[in-house]
């Protein structure tokens, strides 16, 4: 059984690392012996406070020894991030008044505060003053509240009666939208319906 | 029968379809991709928060497929099950990544993090597009269906000050 085993020989480009293979810490850097593993694909991760984690991907056949070569980059100073939410609503995002894209979206911030204002059809627009601080993410959640209903007549021309025909367009097309929601329920139901019990390639349990 | 009574029975037909499974509450990864980006092996990191406001996170664990020489070539889907624990039970955060043959740096990473459903199995489908191989986006990005996407998991798998405990997220 033991000729079996494949062996990695890793090296971090910083000292007293954590060396993780498939994410079991094997030992700090430097190792003073190679890790016997199974052949096999393995994940080889190092990890240093202030460091990014260096990852490498390897193949070892059995009883075959491979090199791992991890590098560390001094971590990046953390950005402020404002998390935008709206809601379910693809609003648009906009920080101190420049566009930042549609939510739910990670906006990246210079510390310090900030207007965010999200602006969408059919809703009033909304904004809020958020203080970001570096390296943690400022969540910000809006819920948008629908406008008032147009007023009838608000369009030169428009009528009452164009009002209620309006009313019964809508109801039909929030009932074909019914229908045709109803029935991909049904489908995805019928179709996602498990055949027969399922085996996941790989199980875990979170402690 | 009026309109609010039919919508009501549509969303307890959905609601109770949501409901049927019961169990411990999972995430269920299933990894897809597309021919053209030619992966040889697919790593699925996962780790979890105790934590709902910042990343309060256990040891991520990490699992390649195939997962020995002798299982031939990649094959996909992937279908990966993680089940909540009691202790990070706030959310889970995945990382997927394809590798190329030869490559020792990934061709495509997707990762993300879920909410635990309150009870059942959530399905995330991650695809891993050729439209997003070799594409680089800003550290907060990602490469989503080909545009740079914001990243709900900036350090996540990549800063160990966010973790907590150097046990990994796995029961033994």
């Amino acid at each position: 059984m033991v000729r079996d085993m494949g062996r990695l020989r890793v090296s971090v480009s910083e000292e007293g690392a954590a060396i993780l293979v498939d994410g079991v810490e094997v030992g700090r850097s430097p190792l003073a012996a190679p890790v016997d593993v199974g052949p096999g694909a393995h994940v080889v991760e190092a990890r240093r406070d202030g460091f990014e984690s260096a990852v490498a991907r390897v193949t070892v056949g059995a009883a075959g020894a491979q090199a791992v070569d991890l590098r560390l980059t001094p971590l990046a100073p953390r950005p402020a991030l404002v998390r935008v939410d709206a809601g379910g609503v693809a609003a648009a995002v906009f920080v101190d008044d420049s566009p930042a894209g549609t939510a739910p979206l990670d906006v990246e911030v210079e510390p310090g505060g900030h207007v965010v204002r999200v602006e969408a059809d059919g809703y009033d627009s909304a904004s809020r003053t958020v203080t970001a601080e570096a390296g943690r993410v400022e969540p910000l959640a809006f819920a948008l509240v629908p406008n008032s209903p147009a007023p009838a007549g608000g369009e030169a021309g428009e009528t009452g009666e164009a009002t209620e025909e309006d009313g019964g367009s809508l109801w039909w097309l929030w009932t074909a939208i019914g229908v045709v929601v109803a029935g991909g329920a049904v489908t995805a139901g019928v179709l996602l319906w498990p055949e027969e019990e399922s085996v996941p390639d790989w199980q875990w349990r979170v402690r | 029968m009026t309109r609010k009574t039919a919508l009501g029975l549509l969303v307890l037909t959905v609601g109770a379809s949501a409901c049927e499974e019961e169990g411990i509450p999972a995430v269920r990864l299933t990894v897809t991709s597309d021919i053209g980006v030619g992966l040889e092996s697919v790593t699925v990191t996962v780790t979890a928060s105790r934590s709902a406001d910042e990343p309060r996170l256990c040891a991520p664990v990490a699992r390649s497929f195939p997962e020995s020489p002798d299982a031939g070539p990649l094959q996909l889907p992937i279908e990966v099950v993680v089940e909540r624990g009691t202790e990070y039970s706030a959310w889970m955060a995945f990382r997927v990544q394809g590798w190329r043959p030869g490559d020792t740096d990934p061709a495509v990473t997707i990762e993300d993090k879920v909410e635990w459903p309150a009870a059942g199995v959530l399905d995330v489908r991650v695809d891993l597009l050729e439209l997003c191989v070799e594409r680089s986006c800003p550290v907060v990005q990602q490469c989503i269906r080909g545009a740079c996407a914001g990243l709900r998991t900036v350090g996540v798998f990549t800063d160990p000050t966010l973790q907590v405990t150097s046990l990994s997220c796995m029961e033994e």
